[in-house]
C-alpha cells in the first residue's frame, strides 16, 4: 500500500510516520508533502492508496485538497489527522467525502483502527 | 497574577504527553516565570481567544528531540520552531474542543528570545496552568477576547500575552 502524508509540520509528519510504523505499516511505501498544492500535484500524477492529511495548512488546506481531488474524480481513500476533532468537524469532513478523521493527539492504535 | 483552576486547560497534560510521551506534573504558576519561547494559536469563531504555550529553550529542545527521535542537543532551531508550533496547535485544538460553540484555529506562531513581549488588543487572561516536565517548567495561558458573549474568567482589558 502507498500512503501519502500531508502536513506543513515536519515534526507532525514524523509523528504520523512513526505511528504508521507502530501500527504495522512500516513496510508500506510512505510518501509526504508539506502543503496541499504539492500533494495535489503528486496525487494527480500517481494516486496513492491512502492520503493522511492535516486540516490547517498555509496555501491550500486539507479540506481544499480533498475537494480538489473529488472534483478531479480521484477516489483515493482520504483521512484527516487534525486537531479538529469535534462532532461538527467530523460531520463536515464526512460531508466533504473524507473516509475518517483522526484527532490529535493520536495513538498508533487510533491510526490502525481508522485505516483498518 | 494568580493561578486559576478552571477546567479550560484540563486537556493540556493529555495533549502534551499523548504527543510527546513526556509526563507532566502540575505545579503552582509563578508570575516570576520568564519564557524563552512562546508558541500560540488563536481560537476563532463564536468564541475568540488565544492559547499560549510558554517555556524554556531547554524544554523546547527536549520536546523537539522527542518528536524527531533525536538527542535534544542535536536539534536545529527550525526544528524547534516547527515542533513547538505544532504543540501549540495540538494543545490549542484540545482546549478549543472543551469550549462550547463553533470555532477554528489559526496557524501557530512561535516567538523566541529573552525578554520577548507579545501583546494582543482586547484580550484578557482567562486562566493559566503550570507544569514540570523534564526538570523544566511549562505553562499554558488561555486568553479570551473581551467581546465574547461567553466569558471564561477574564476581567477585561488589554494584557501582555507572553513575556
Amino acid at each position: 500500500m502507498r500512503i501519502f502524508v500531508v502536513d506543513d509540520s515536519m515534526a507532525m509528519r514524523m509523528l504520523v510516520k512513526r505511528a504508521l510504523r507502530e501500527a504495522g505499516y512500516g513496510d508500506h511505501t510512505i510518501e509526504e508533502a508539506s502543503n496541499g498544492k504539492d500533494a495535489l500535484e503528486a496525487i494527480r500524477n500517481s494516486p496513492p492508496d491512502l492520503v493522511l492529511s492535516d486540516w490547517h495548512m498555509p496555501g491550500m488546506n486539507g479540506l481544499e485538497l480533498l475537494e480538489e481531488l473529488r472534483k478531479a474524480n480521484i477516489g483515493v481513500r482520504f483521512g484527516f489527522v487534525t486537531t479538529e476533532g469535534t462532532p461538527e468537524m467530523r460531520q463536515r469532513v464526512k460531508d466533504a467525502g473524507a473516509d475518517f478523521l483522526i484527532a490529535k493527539p493520536f495513538t498508533s492504535d487510533a491510526i490502525k483502527e481508522a485505516i483498518g | 497574577m494568580s493561578q486559576t483552576t478552571g477546567p479550560w486547560l484540563d486537556a493540556v497534560p493529555t495533549a502534551w504527553t499523548g504527543t510527546l510521551n513526556m509526563p507532566l506534573e502540575e505545579v503552582d504558576f509563578s508570575p516570576t516565570l520568564h519564557a524563552e519561547l512562546s508558541a500560540f494559536v488563536q481560537v476563532m469563531g463564536d468564541w475568540q481567544g488565544l492559547v499560549v504555550v510558554c517555556g524554556s529553550q531547554a524544554l523546547a529542545r527536549a520536546a523537539t528531540g522527542a518528536m524527531f527521535e533525536m538527542p535534544a542537543d542535536a536539534v536545529e532551531p527550525a526544528m524547534v520552531r516547527d515542533a513547538m508550533g505544532e504543540m501549540a496547535n495540538v494543545i490549542g485544538g484540545a482546549v478549543k474542543a472543551g469550549i462550547p460553540g463553533t470555532k477554528g484555529l489559526s496557524l501557530p506562531t512561535v516567538v523566541q528570545g529573552d525578554n520577548h513581549d507579545v501583546y494582543v488588543p482586547d484580550m484578557a487572561l482567562a486562566t493559566v496552568r503550570a507544569f514540570r516536565c523534564n526538570g523544566e517548567t511549562l505553562w499554558v495561558k488561555l486568553f479570551e477576547h473581551n467581546s465574547n458573549a461567553q466569558r471564561l474568567g477574564g476581567t477585561g482589558g488589554t494584557q501582555e500575552v507572553a513575556a
